[in-house]
């Protein structure tokens, strides 16, 4: 484009980042949430396809896609769970730290988000539960904070939390990371080497 | 006259839709934070009564709480579940003692039943707020409360864009349809890896928006001033810091009642967190 981009100019595009990509993931979450829902849990879906792309925005965007995740979370979670505080509490702020703690991965490997190697997908493969494992802890911690669930509830919900959006994950986030790394690569507002 | 918001319209005359940010999102903290507080059940019936009064004085439409209702069922289900099947809170009389060891108790029924308050008060009260929150309402509120701009510019993108994504969504699905994609057969693999195809367009079709919205914003010189000015003006009056500090206020009443006087605890029994 040839254009000099100032850094007030960059900081709002990476706003802009993480707006429009919370639009996409609130639309995402609410048809995760209509397709396959899941019973006694408003505002639940057994495969969170959000998961996927925040997961993706945050490997290409950093903390801005993590963000976007965050939002669109809460936005898309709201119709079904009402935005309270509760969802705020688990969902978004689950859903913000779990890719970021993928990217750390990605970061302390050096790994590329378009998995070209054996290492990338070993780093992908390991990162990916263990954040959505770390983010399940923390989000049904507050449910059982809330008194929403009880202590034997937490332990399966974490399992079940944990294998259901690592699924989520592999399943679209890999499509994803493979097919569209490379053309968000050649957009001006991949960013790397940086976690936040 | 109405105004328009997230969830309805909102009567012009309603005093939520006059009210400073401040005061709005003390209010949805506040009621968030006592309903975490409080953990007996006659002061959560006392509270949802003082919401629903709330909503009759404060003029705001009960459309949209209807679909929450069914929320309220459905939550109320998984607490339920939970507390019937995996607690063990003790009462005088135990009706049923399971194989792994918890029980059921009328105590057990009473502190679901109070969780279940706890969910509905906090569901009541965002909603008694958002219903009269609007987009700019957001925008200008964190400009009033001083936050960064482009966090408003963030949230306000994302609630705009959602519906137009939803379309591109549909879209897209339709277009895949007629080419011969079914999403309601095959095992369920099969059904993601569809959805995967799906939001990889959506992806593509996001950041060529991204582009256009990124250079609007840019030509219309957001972010080069460091101090922007505003069309519209929200002003602190002193109802709206005295209403600010009646709410803090009523935070820590709460949080005191229940730790030093006891009062909001739930009776016989106190859970781990």
């Amino acid at each position: 484009m040839g254009e000099v981009a100032t850094e007030a100019s960059v900081k709002m595009r990476l706003a802009v980042i993480s707006g429009l990509f919370g639009g996409v993931c609130a639309t995402a979450a609410l048809f995760s949430i209509i397709i396959i829902p899941l019973p006694g849990i408003p505002g639940g879906s057994g495969f969170w396809i959000p998961a996927a792309l925040y997961f993706a925005l945050t490997l290409w965007f950093g903390i801005y896609g993590a963000l976007a995740g965050h939002i669109g979370t809460f936005i898309g979670m709201g119709p079904f769970f009402g935005w309270t505080f509760q969802v705020w509490a688990n969902g978004a702020l689950g859903d913000f730290f779990a890719p970021l703690i993928c990217r750390a991965f990605f970061l302390a490997f050096k790994a590329d988000p378009e998995l070209k190697t054996r290492r990338d997908y070993t780093v992908w493969l390991v990162s990916v539960p263990i954040a959505t494992c770390l983010a399940a802890m923390w989000i049904h911690f507050v449910n059982y904070s809330f008194g929403t669930i009880t202590f034997g509830a937490w332990v399966w919900g974490v399992i079940a939390y944990t294998i259901g959006d690592s699924l989520a994950v592999f399943t679209l986030g890999t499509v994803l990371l493979k097919v569209a790394s490379k053309w968000v690569k050649t957009s001006p507002f991949y960013v790397k080497g940086r976690l936040l | 006259m109405s105004r328009r918001t997230f969830f309805s319209y909102v009567p012009s005359e309603s005093p939520l839709v006059g009210l400073h940010p401040l005061p709005k999102v003390a209010l949805l903290l506040a009621i968030n934070l006592v309903a975490l507080i409080i953990e007996a059940p006659i002061p959560f019936i006392l509270l949802i009564a003082f919401i629903a009064i709330g909503f009759k004085l404060l003029r705001v439409p009960l459309i949209g709480i209807k679909k929450f209702v069914i929320v309220v069922i459905i939550a109320s289900q998984a607490v339920l579940i939970s507390y019937l099947l995996g607690s063990s809170i003790p009462g005088k009389h135990v009706y049923i003692i399971y194989p792994w060891g918890t029980y059921v108790s009328e105590m057990t029924l009473l502190y679901a039943a109070t969780m279940i308050m706890r969910y509905t008060t906090m569901l009541l009260g965002s909603t008694l707020i958002l219903v009269t929150t609007s987009d700019r309402d957001i925008v200008y509120g964190a400009a009033a409360l001083k936050l960064p701009y482009t966090l408003s510019l963030m949230m306000s993108l994302a609630f705009r864009t959602a519906t137009i994504f939803a379309e591109d969504f549909m879209k897209v699905r339709d277009a895949m349809i007629l080419r011969g994609a079914s999403f309601h057969e095959g095992p369920p693999l099969e059904r993601a890896k569809k959805y995967a195809n799906v939001f990889t367009s959506m992806i593509v079709i996001a950041l060529r928006r991204l582009m256009d919205v990124a250079y609007a914003v840019q030509a219309k010189g957001f972010g080069a001033a460091p101090k922007r000015t505003y069309y519209r003006e929200y002003r602190l009056r002193i109802s709206d810091a005295v209403i600010t500090a009646l709410l803090i206020a009523s935070v820590l009443s709460a949080y005191f009642l229940k730790y030093s006087v006891g009062i909001l605890a739930f009776p016989g029994w106190m859970p781990a967190i």
